[in-house]
């Protein structure tokens, strides 16, 4: 889908277009940052799109051959700051918002190949994990709430959830050093 | 020094907004005075985002709402412009296609319920023209209406009970013991084990007592039902003076409210015995015409291997290669399986179940374009990778063609000599067998170009997956396993490694180019293609 004309785009555009195919790549590290500093889902959506337009805005000014992970790290972080400044978001304090930004920290960039390794790890989880981790990341719905339905106490939720992650994380690492397809 | 485990926790209940006032103060205590639990915290926060990421991607909003939802918030009117401009590119890199407030992410649980809701088993379809959903044979069917305008269904309900069931008719699944029969025929026949089968229409339930009996509803005050063997039982809305209890050779017709005893009459019902030996011959027309195709498609330019799984001998443990100008070398040897029927009852096939089952082959040289096809039927996918293919191991163009566990078709080719995960070029399908698909005969093809550097998937003759490659590399021919996967020598680290297969295969293709889709379309639908 290319716009209303089927003109070939200028340098600008092209530029633009390769910068936010590099926003893709790193979607969901940009994501994981914002969700950092604010935990809620919806809140956290809205400072993901301010900042995708942001980058898209400043497209020009980014060099292509530096660091995007840095330079769109810096954007993200300036955006969630201001939500959380603006819309008082549920946060942590502010000095520890200030020793986070300035930890030394690069985004991973292999988020697309992860991703397809979380798929078949996802499919590897217990049924009542895998309903947890469900209900919490597709229906964004918080453990008390999880609790009602499945059943269970509230207490339980956090630990199911807590274990599918480092579940999760240790299947998608295993895999990403195997040597076979 | 902290206490990793408990940094953890505190992390998880921070992302899911379970943190209490003490805690979060101890939370931010550790993270302000260590440099390592910043790092994990962060490399949490990493993980989380994923995990979000890939929920989002499989939910479901749609474009339209999510670009109307950005738009609300455009407020400066000077900022109209660029914010307009970010969406059409958004638009085109697809990323307002990623759902945003609502996913409906309960599919996969819907899923588990609906499987917990068959009932019967589609076993025969014949000349059947379906009003609404269809079903192949050997589908199982789930609780809901059977709808056909014409030809005839016969159903195997979990119970045991047989059903045949002739169009034009409308049957309602209830139960592995229970149908609604809204208008049509039925012959129905009941084993033992499975008595007090019933079928019910608007006013009555007929409850089997061990026979085989037939059903005829034209409409819900117009009913006949005739015992051919055993005895029914009538309950229900039944007119005064009619027999409850109906025996072999005896009829019952009820016409608005008046019941008329007459004799069965089997002859107005379809004779499952016949209906067998016209499938049958219809099952053996197929394999015919097939076999005309099959040779057709011996002479496809490019065909290196092809093997029709015909003329099976068991004892020779010699799979031919039926490529035009193949010579012996390239033919298969079979070791372990089993010689089985495939799509059709005169058509060959083999059994891999064991660990150990495989053809082995060898062809030489290398490919800049390869498509590989075969006719598999899925018994289970009892492992993470379920070998269909794999060809030259531990070379550059090693091959590795399968399904995962959740059915997904998947296609490894080595690009790069290093032992890594990146060292291959990668296509993943969408799921494309799911356990409905167990025993149902599907098409897999994949299409390998390392000219254009494009990778795709094709199920059933339609693309499921496309992909490009980083690297371009040719394909190796070599070593080749069919329906399993072996290490290149005792001493690889991947020696041991279970990747077979559980199903069976009657045929399979090794072209040295890219057939395109209609190509590919044509070999599925069984017509011989150029």
């Amino acid at each position: 889908m290319h716009a209303m004309h089927d003109e070939p785009p200028t340098p600008e555009e092209a530029h633009t277009a390769k910068v936010q195919g590099l926003f893709l790549q790193y979607q969901p590290a940009v994501r994981g940052y914002i969700l950092a500093m604010i935990p809620d889902f919806s809140a956290a959506d809205d400072v993901m799109q301010e900042t995708f337009l942001t980058v898209t805005r400043k497209a020009a000014s980014f060099e292509i051959g530096t660091s995007f992970a840095a330079w769109v790290k810096t954007i993200a972080r300036f955006k969630a700051l201001e939500a959380i400044r603006a819309r008082r978001f549920e946060s942590l304090s502010e000095d520890v918002l200030q020793a986070l930004g300035t930890e030394p920290r690069e985004f991973r960039a292999d988020a697309d190949d992860r991703l397809v390794l979380l798929r078949g790890c996802l499919d590897q989880l217990a049924p009542q994990a895998r309903r947890s981790i469900d209900y919490r990341y597709q229906n964004e719905h918080l453990p008390p709430q999880i609790a009602d339905l499945m059943g269970c106490t509230v207490q339980s939720v956090n630990v199911t959830l807590s274990r599918a992650r480092t579940f999760l994380r240790d299947c998608v690492q295993r895999k990403m050093t195997t040597t076979l397809s | 020094m902290f206490d990793e485990a408990r940094l953890e926790r505190l992390i998880s209940a921070h992302f899911d907004r379970e943190l209490t006032a003490e805690e979060k103060c101890e939370l931010e205590a550790m993270l302000l005075s260590s440099s390592k639990a910043r790092q994990l915290f962060l490399d949490r926060a990493e993980w989380h985002g994923l995990f979000r990421e890939q929920a989002m991607q499989i939910g479901g909003a749609t474009l339209l709402e999510e670009v109307a939802r950005a738009e609300k918030k455009v407020q400066p009117f000077a900022r109209r412009a660029w914010i307009a401009a970010g969406l059409a590119a958004c638009v085109a890199l697809g990323w307002w296609l990623i759902p945003s407030n609502k996913p409906s992410g309960t599919d996969g649980l819907a899923q588990a319920e609906v499987e917990h809701n068959e009932v019967a088993l589609l076993d025969r379809a014949i000349d059947v023209e379906w009003d609404g959903p269809s079903f192949a044979p050997g589908a199982a069917l789930p609780k809901g209406p059977i709808k056909i305008r014409r030809g005839t269904l016969q159903l195997d309900f979990y119970s045991g009970a047989r059903v045949v069931l002739e169009g034009p008719a409308s049957l309602e699944l209830l139960s592995p013991d229970l149908a609604r029969l809204d208008s049509g025929k039925l012959t129905a026949k009941v084993p033992p084990p499975a008595e007090g089968f019933t079928v019910m229409n608007a006013n009555l339930r007929v409850v089997d007592r061990g026979t085989e009996f037939g059903m005829s509803v034209s409409s819900a005050d117009d009913c006949e039902v005739h015992v051919f063997d055993g005895e029914v039982e009538l309950q229900g809305d039944v007119p005064e003076a009619t027999a409850r209890e109906l025996f072999e050779g005896h009829a019952v017709s009820i016409r608005q409210g008046k019941s008329e005893a007459i004799a069965a009459n089997r002859g107005s019902f379809v004779d499952s015995s016949r209906l067998l030996q016209a499938a049958a011959r219809d099952n053996d027309a197929q394999w015919e015409n097939w076999r005309t195709a099959s040779q057709a498609f011996a002479e496809t330019p490019g065909l290196r291997i092809h093997f029709d799984f015909e003329d099976l001998d068991p004892s020779a443990m010699i799979l031919r290669n039926r490529a035009s100008g193949a010579d012996a070398n390239s033919n298969g040897t079979i070791i372990g399986c089993d010689v089985l029927s495939g799509r059709w009852d005169k058509k060959g096939a083999l059994g891999f179940a064991k660990t150990s089952d495989r053809v082995r082959f060898r062809s030489e040289g290398t490919a800049a374009a390869v498509t590989l096809m075969a006719w598999v039927r899925v018994d289970s996918l009892p492992l993470a990778h379920n070998a269909l293919l794999s060809m030259a191991p531990d070379k550059l163009g090693e091959v590795h063609w399968k399904l995962d566990q959740a059915g997904r078709l998947l296609l490894g080719l080595r690009s790069s000599s290093e032992f890594a995960y990146n060292a291959w070029e990668r296509l993943e399908s969408p799921q494309v067998v799911t356990p409905k698909d167990f025993g149902r005969w599907l098409h897999f093809a994949t299409v390998i170009d390392s000219e254009t550097g494009s990778m795709k998937h094709f199920v059933n003759g339609s693309e499921v997956a496309t992909g490009q490659m980083k690297r371009r590399v040719p394909v190796q021919l070599g070593l080749a396993n069919l329906g399993n996967f072996d290490a290149s020598s005792p001493t690889s680290p991947n020696i041991g490694l279970v990747r077979s297969f559980n199903g069976r295969i009657d045929e399979f293709a090794l072209l040295t180019r890219a057939l395109t889709a209609e190509e590919i379309t044509s070999v599925f639908s069984g017509r011989s293609f150029r």
